[in-house]
Order: structure tokens, then C-alpha cells, then sequence
């Protein structure tokens, strides 16, 4: 019936379904960024895996340069999760521009570094936000909801940036403000 | 106190910092002439009386270049002082960064000096022997040469200043406070681009459109070589021609510079509104967190039923996570087609990917450079404070990360990590047997749980067989 690669296919299915996202590109051992095979895999055969989250009750979501998944009757498409992640992107971006370029999120050569992350863990006003959305360890938060979801991603050891997901959310805010 | 002249001019070179205080004062006043003289008092008191410097104590002093006609004016009741300008020239020629970048009104002047003298010779019968076209003459190639040495210097002083808003750029993301230092930037790259090189880039620009009454430099420079090779002064249109292109050769130099200011303003506006951006939202999350240090909602949770977070959709419905079984059998009456293609799926799966497990070849290995890899790997990852079985945490870990994993990979990995230090002394193995496969080989070893380190008591969550 269909060339479809199933290692690659339950790979899939255990990160989706864990709320991760698959992005086009990702970072390689040597730091140069290379295509993602289980993108490249739901590209190739979107309709088949569509059909096979959709049964199971979800919604395979493609966006540029990256897919999620959904639940097909969730009653508020504005999950804890989204919350969440919305957040912390919200605080990184806002520590980085306080200092210097967005560029820093999204140059690979650049990046926050673990030192930027304890700095924005040390800061009052921020540490009133996280725990506001109860997520006092901003260090695990980062991970947890950042980093092991593909909506940052690390080039090299100790630095993060932003993934095609992460980048996908800036854009859409950017743009947002600049409709009259 | 009567100088000489070329003494004067030579102590003043030796003593050139004190002037270069006027200089900018007159640059950061628009140009104005008019000094304070307590500014040069300053400035005579800091580098001159400083220098210990008898000779230049004496004739550089606020009365004796009055004297000697280097200040024309010295008003005492508005307490101010005027330099002569070619004094100013020279200070500026000597320091490129210091040099008066050509206005708009400027070029429009220079403009309108051209286009008057095409006009007048036009108006002339005949150029040979007329006493007002010799006058015409000496005017139009005095106007030529200032107009060169003018917009040589410019192009030289616009070059200073756009290497400094290079360096100024490249050192953005280093800068203390960046985002101020960005704005001051955008303003700075966004008023010499529009005030100095745009005019200038205009000026010397082929193009020969007219703006209004005014036509453009090179048109008029095009007219008066016309107008001499037409009447018989062949040589004379040459050297005009000539000197249009001395002129124009500058139009490349400036032409580079408006190209990267303008990619520096480009690139800082549209910084500035990324910043505007985040700010507005982040400023909207900090409010919503500031209603929950009051009233009835002190203490509570921020809602992600909350406005703030409906402006993105780019990852709405984004699940939460650690469901790994959360599959529903969610049929949908009008999916028929669907189902049956699902359930004709799970046969060919059921078939294909059920496979024998066979025990691990020996010895266990995998070619250098993977094993390089996982070493590294090994090395690079922040290992768990504990595990209740490290086999299959490795396992799971080597799955999440790199492709093609196998069963031998997780074996390698093992191996390695137990030649870490800090690792090796944390293993305790436990009373039970388990196995893990990869779908080919299977693997069956007795439980192996990684200790806390007593060492070190830096909190990170244990990892708990199964999670």
C-alpha cells in the first residue's frame, strides 16, 4: 500500500503525540544544520499520515517548516502547553532585545547561553511571570518546554536558538503589530 | 604681539587638539561661526598653558590671534569669537572625521552656480574673443576645481563616518545596553544616510532628470562641453568633459556608502520594530500577572484562557506532554473509507514489522567514527542524578537522538560511560533481569541503577523505570 518508512513512522507518532514538533531542519553532531528525515518523511507522505492521526482523534497541523499535532475536538485550541511556551518565548526574547539583536535567538553562530539563562532566572520581574504560570524553575522550563519540544533547539554545546517553530511564533507576533 | 603668519599656523598644527574643540562646536552647531570664547579659554588652559609650551603660551593666547588676524571677530559683549574659515578648512582637512559633509542646500547651491554659467554662455553669440566668456571662463573652471576638492573631501568624510557606524554596528550585540545603543544607532545611520549621502549620491548621479526649474549637475556640465565643441572650442569642451568625469568618479565611492547605510538602517528598523513588538506583549503578559497580585485573584494561576496568549496561533492546541498512549479510537460516522483503509494498514503492519528477535552477534562493536560519536555524546550529555535502570535510560536517550539507533549503539554508549569518572563509581546493579530490543536484537542483562553521587549535591529529577 504505501512506501512508508515505519521506524521512522513510530519515532514519529511517540514525538508528536508527546507535544513535539517536527522541524525541517535540525542541528547535526558537528553543529551544520542538515534536513530532519521524519520531516521529510511526513512531507513526503502527508495525506497517509494525516489520515492516521485524524483517526486517531488529532489534527496533523503543517506550518512552514514545521508540523504538530493537535487534538481534533479540543474545545480551546489555547492549551496549557501553548501558555507555557508562550511565556518563556516571550521572556527570552524579551531579556535578548534588552541587550542587543533578535539575531541572537536565530543565528546559530549566536544563541543564549547557560549563563543567559541563569540570568533571567536571577531576575525579579521575570520570576514573578514564571511563577505566575507555575514555572518557578525557569532552567528546567527552558528544557522541558523548549528544548525537548523542538521549539529550540541547541547548534552547539551550551547555546540554544531558536528552532523553525520557535522562529514561526516571532514572525506571527511581528507581523501581528504591524497591522494598523 | 605681531606673529608671522606661517609661525602662527605652525604653532597652531603643534597644538592642534585645542582647535579641533572649535571645530566640532561649530560641526555640532550646524555650522555656525560663532565660538564661545570660554570654550577656547578651556581648551587654551587644557592643551596649550598645559603643554608648558612658552612660545605658544604667548602667541596663542586669545589677544594675540586677534592680533595677528587668525580671529576676525572677537565680541566681547556677546562673548563669542569668529575663526577665519580657511583656518577651520584646514583643521578639517587635516581630520577626515572632521570634515563638513555637503548639505542638500549645499549641492542645490552648487547646482544653481552651474546651471547660471551654462545659461550665460549659452546666451553668448560667440565664444572666441569676448572679453565676458574669458570672465565666464576663469569662474566656470575655479567653480569646477572647488566643486572637485569639495566633494572629494566629503566623499573622505562620509567614509569616516560610515566605518564608525560599522564598527558602532558590529559591536551592537556586545554593547552594555544594546537595544539603546541600537536606537541611537538607527538615528544617527538614518540622518546621514537622508541629510549627507543621498544629496551627494543625487549630485553626482548620471542621471540627468531636472527637478523643477534646476536642472542637474552633470546636465549642465553636458550643456557646457556641448556648447564649446559646438563653437570651435574643442579643446576646451574636452577639459570640461574631463573634469565632469574626476567629479563623477566619486559617484561609485558614495554609491557603496548609501548601500551599506542603507542596509544598517534597514536592518536596525526592522530590529526596531521586532523590539516594539516584543515589548507590547510582554508588557500585555506582565500586566496580566500584575491583576493576580490582588483582589480576588492574589495568589491565583495564570489562565491560558487568557487573552494575551490568543494573539499567535502558531502552536495552538500544542499538547501537553508525557501522553504517550494517548491515541482515541475516535470514529467518525462519514470516515467509513478511512477506517477500512485503517484496518487494512494494521494487517500489512502486523505483518511486515513483527519481527524475530535474534540474540547480539559477538563481539559487539560498531565502526570508529560511531563510536567516537557516542563517546561524545556520552561525555556532552548532563547525566540524571539517579536512575532506576541506566541500560534502558540510555536505551531511550540514544533513541530520541540520533538516527538509525540500534541495539549495538546503546551497548557501545554503555560501554563508554562506564570509563567516566563520575559515573563508573554510581553503578549498582539490582536482583532483577530485563531486556530491551530494537525491534531486531534483543538484549537481556541484569537491572543496572545509577546512585545519587554523594559528591555532589546539585538537584536534577530522577529518572523512574518506565517514565
Amino acid at each position: 500500500m504505501l512506501d512508508l518508512n515505519f521506524s521512522l513512522s513510530s519515532k514519529l507518532y511517540k514525538q508528536l503525540i508527546n507535544g513535539r514538533v517536527i522541524n525541517r531542519y535540525r542541528y547535526g553532531l558537528s553543529g551544520e544544520q542538515e534536513e530532519n528525515p521524519l520531516f521529510t518523511e511526513l512531507f513526503t507522505h502527508f495525506n497517509e499520515y494525516k489520515l492516521q492521526y485524524l483517526m486517531s482523534g488529532m489534527e496533523l497541523v503543517a506550518k512552514p517548516d514545521f508540523y504538530y499535532v493537535r487534538d481534533k475536538d479540543g474545545e480551546m485550541p489555547y492549551t496549557d502547553a501553548v501558555k507555557r511556551v508562550q511565556v518563556l518565548l516571550l521572556i527570552v526574547s524579551r531579556y535578548v532585545t534588552q541587550r542587543g539583536t533578535f539575531e541572537k535567538l536565530t543565528n546559530p553562530h549566536a544563541g543564549i547561553s547557560k549563563e543567559d539563562i541563569e540570568l533571567i532566572a536571577a531576575n525579579e520581574d521575570f520570576q514573578e511571570i514564571l511563577n505566575a504560570v507555575d514555572m518557578p524553575d525557569f532552567a528546567q522550563a527552558i528544557q522541558t518546554n523548549l528544548l525537548e519540544r523542538g521549539i529550540m533547539e541547541s547548534p552547539r554545546q551550551g547555546r540554544y536558538v531558536l528552532s523553525a517553530a520557535g522562529r514561526h511564533f516571532f514572525e506571527e507576533l511581528f507581523s501581528a503589530s504591524h497591522e494598523p | 604681539m605681531r606673529v608671522s603668519r606661517d609661525k602662527i599656523i605652525q604653532t597652531m598644527l603643534a597644538h592642534k587638539p585645542a582647535f579641533y574643540a572649535l571645530v566640532d562646536y561649530v560641526q555640532h552647531q550646524g555650522g555656525s561661526a560663532e565660538i564661545p570664547q570660554k570654550l577656547y579659554i578651556d581648551a587654551y588652559h587644557q592643551h596649550i598653558v598645559a603643554s608648558g609650551d612658552d612660545y605658544a603660551i604667548r602667541v596663542l593666547s586669545l589677544d594675540a590671534l586677534s592680533k595677528n588676524g587668525i580671529i576676525v571677530h572677537l565680541d566681547h559683549q556677546a562673548g563669542t569669537l569668529t575663526l577665519q574659515s580657511f583656518v577651520m578648512e584646514l583643521l578639517r582637512f587635516l581630520d577626515t572625521s572632521r570634515v563638513r559633509e555637503l548639505s542638500q542646500q549645499d549641492f542645490e547651491q552648487m547646482r544653481d552656480q552651474f546651471q547660471r554659467l551654462a545659461q550665460v554662455m549659452e546666451a553668448m553669440p560667440t565664444l572666441q574673443g569676448l572679453p565676458d566668456y574669458d570672465e565666464a571662463k576663469i569662474t566656470l573652471f575655479e567653480l569646477i576645481d572647488q566643486t572637485l576638492s569639495k566633494i572629494q573631501q566629503n566623499v573622505e568624510g562620509l567614509s569616516a563616518q560610515v566605518n564608525r557606524l560599522g564598527v558602532r554596528y558590529e559591536a551592537l550585540d556586545k554593547a552594555v545596553e544594546g537595544q539603546t545603543e541600537s536606537l541611537r544607532l538607527l538615528d544617527d545611520a538614518t540622518r546621514l544616510y537622508e541629510r549627507f549621502i543621498r544629496p551627494c549620491n543625487a549630485f553626482l548621479s548620471p542621471k540627468i532628470d531636472s527637478a523643477g526649474d534646476q536642472i542637474s549637475f552633470t546636465q549642465s556640465m553636458t550643456r557646457l562641453y556641448e556648447l564649446h565643441e559646438k563653437r570651435g572650442e574643442s579643446y576646451t569642451g574636452f577639459r570640461i568633459r574631463y573634469k565632469l568625469t574626476a567629479i563623477r568618479s566619486y559617484y561609485k565611492d558614495i554609491a557603496l556608502m548609501q548601500q551599506r547605510v542603507r542596509r544598517y538602517t534597514q536592518t536596525l528598523a526592522s530590529e526596531r520594530k521586532r523590539y516594539n513588538a516584543i515589548e507590547k506583549a510582554y508588557k500585555a503578559l506582565e500586566e496580566a500577572v500584575v491583576e493576580l497580585r490582588h483582589g480576588k485573584l492574589r495568589g491565583t494561576k495564570l489562565s491560558s484562557y487568557h487573552d494575551i496568549f490568543r494573539s499567535t496561533h502558531s502552536l495552538s492546541g500544542l499538547k501537553k506532554r508525557q501522553v504517550i498512549q494517548d491515541a482515541k479510537l475516535n470514529w467518525y460516522e462519514v470516515d467509513q473509507q478511512a477506517r477500512l483503509n485503517e484496518w487494512l494498514a494494521t494487517v500489512d503492519l502486523q505483518q511486515d514489522i513483527v519481527p524475530d528477535l535474534k540474540p547480539l552477534v559477538i563481539p559487539v562493536d560498531v565502526d570508529e567514527q560511531r563510536r567516537a560519536e557516542l563517546m561524545r555524546l556520552c561525555i556532552e550529555r548532563q547525566w540524571p542524578e539517579s536512575s532506576d535502570d541506566l541500560i534502558e535510560d540510555v536505551h531511550n536517550w540514544l533513541y530520541e537522538s540520533i538516527d538509525d539507533h540500534k541495539l549495538l549503539d546503546t551497548l557501545i554508549a554503555y560501554q563508554s560511560l562506564t570509563t567516566l569518572p563520575g559515573l563508573s563509581r554510581r553503578l549498582k546493579p539490582q536482583k532483577q533481569r530485563v531486556a530491551i530490543n530494537d525491534g531486531e536484537y534483543e538484549f537481556k542483562y541484569v537491572r543496572l541503577s545509577l546512585i545519587p553521587d554523594a559528591m555532589n549535591k546539585t538537584s536534577k529529577m530522577p529518572i523512574k523505570k518506565g517514565a
